[in-house]
């Protein structure tokens, strides 16, 4: 994949360790990511441990957004709530027209949650996942709440 | 100016970056044209 937006190459360079694999010959990493198709990207936590991937090719507008998901979720899923909710925040705010705003509502509200053990963030945003999105497999997924 | 992206190519490399920086990785497998 080639990243001639220059806001997304200063995304990437400001915030991952870039690590190419050439699809035809690193067998082994292929294997062991249990990758089978191009361009496939696999993010990773600092300890090397995946929490996300993207397949296929995707305008720029779109793709930065999903570069913002990555680190989101590799920060929700190592305990990082703080860090995960601004960057939740910053999807729903700064990318409205974005498809993954519905589970940035949806991650924002219980990493805000997890951070002030307050349970109203989960409410707010069941309330706002069904009022903005309410044929969203998201919203569905708020229902217990 | 865009900044440039240093692609690494040694997991090792990548670990000791990904350790040091604190920063997540980004791995791409890519075919080349």
């Amino acid at each position: 994949m080639t990243y001639p937006t220059e806001y997304v190459t200063d995304y990437i360079f400001e915030n991952f360790i870039a690590w190419r694999a050439d699809f035809d010959t690193e067998t082994a990493l292929l294997r062991k990511f249990d990758v089978n198709w191009t361009p496939t990207l696999v993010f990773l936590d600092k300890k090397g441990i995946e929490h996300y991937r993207l397949l296929g090719f995707l305008p720029p507008e779109a793709f930065i957004v999903h570069l913002i998901l990555a680190r989101a979720r590799i920060a929700f899923e190592t305990s990082g709530y703080a860090e995960a909710a601004e960057l939740f925040d910053r999807i729903v705010k700064g990318y409205p027209e974005s498809e993954q705003v519905p589970q940035a509502i949806y991650f924002l509200g219980v990493s805000r949650m997890k951070v002030t053990k307050d349970d109203s963030y989960l409410d707010e945003a069941a309330e706002e996942l069904k009022r903005a999105f309410p044929d969203s497999e998201w919203t569905m997924r708020t229902n217990p709440w | 100016m865009a900044k440039q992206i240093e692609w690494l190519t040694g997991e090792e490399d990548v670990m000791d970056r990904a350790k040091n920086t604190g920063k997540a990785i980004l791995l791409d497998f890519f075919k080349p044209t």
